[in-house]
């Protein structure tokens, strides 16, 4: 059987799900939106992907901030 | 359609956009996603292990699949990373169309595969076996 060997790709991921925001961030640059990624992954809730685009947009102004 | 030659049975992880899926069916390819099984927030070993028990090619996104250098695929149907650049369906669609007509189930057996719009490389343990361009 196949194996293994761990390694740590620490990757930011679509609260509650395996997708990584960086697909969501594709989506939205693209011209799609929040109900085209989730056609794309349906089992991913709506209020999560919000949390996400959250998530960027605080990490944005913190980092602005902080220089 | 794709001809016998071409057919692969495939296997999508939960990267993978289920649209693709639905496109894919459509051109006659044979595609089972995690999320019709309700394999959803998986480990990517259990996919590696779905995928070889269902017999079928793992199709994915997941570039992390490329960094198991270590992984060893002996008797595993294969493992195909798509490397697009965006995750996008119209950039999937692109690439799978492109890739699987180019491509055998023997080509893929017991190998993972990074498909790019343009360029197939073929790896074995880490190890790059083979590039083809498209």
């Amino acid at each position: 059987m196949a194996t293994i060997k761990q390694v740590s790709t620490k990757k930011n991921l679509v609260p509650k799900s395996k997708i990584p925001i960086s697909y969501l961030i594709d989506y939205i640059k693209e011209g799609f939106n929040i109900s085209d990624f989730i056609a794309s992954y349906p089992w991913v809730k709506r209020k999560n992907v919000e949390k996400a685009l959250e998530e960027i947009k605080n990490r944005e102004f913190t980092s602005g901030y902080a220089i | 359609m794709p001809s016998k030659k071409s057919y692969i049975p495939l296997y999508a992880d939960e990267c993978f956009p289920v649209p693709v899926t639905t496109y894919l069916k459509s051109l006659g390819y044979s595609i089972i996603h995690a999320y019709d099984q309700n394999f959803i927030q998986k480990s990517d070993y259990f996919h590696l292990f779905t995928s070889k028990k269902l017999k079928r090619v793992l199709i994915t996104l997941d570039r992390d699949f490329l960094y198991y250098n270590q992984v060893n695929l002996d008797s595993h149907p294969g493992v195909i990373v798509i490397s697009s650049g965006s995750a996008t369906p119209p950039h999937i669609n692109k690439i799978c169309e492109k890739l699987l007509k180019n491509i055998t189930k023997n080509f893929i057996k017991n190998s993972l595969i990074k498909a790019t719009i343009n360029k197939i490389t073929k790896l074995k343990q880490g190890v790059v076996v083979s590039e083809k361009f498209l």
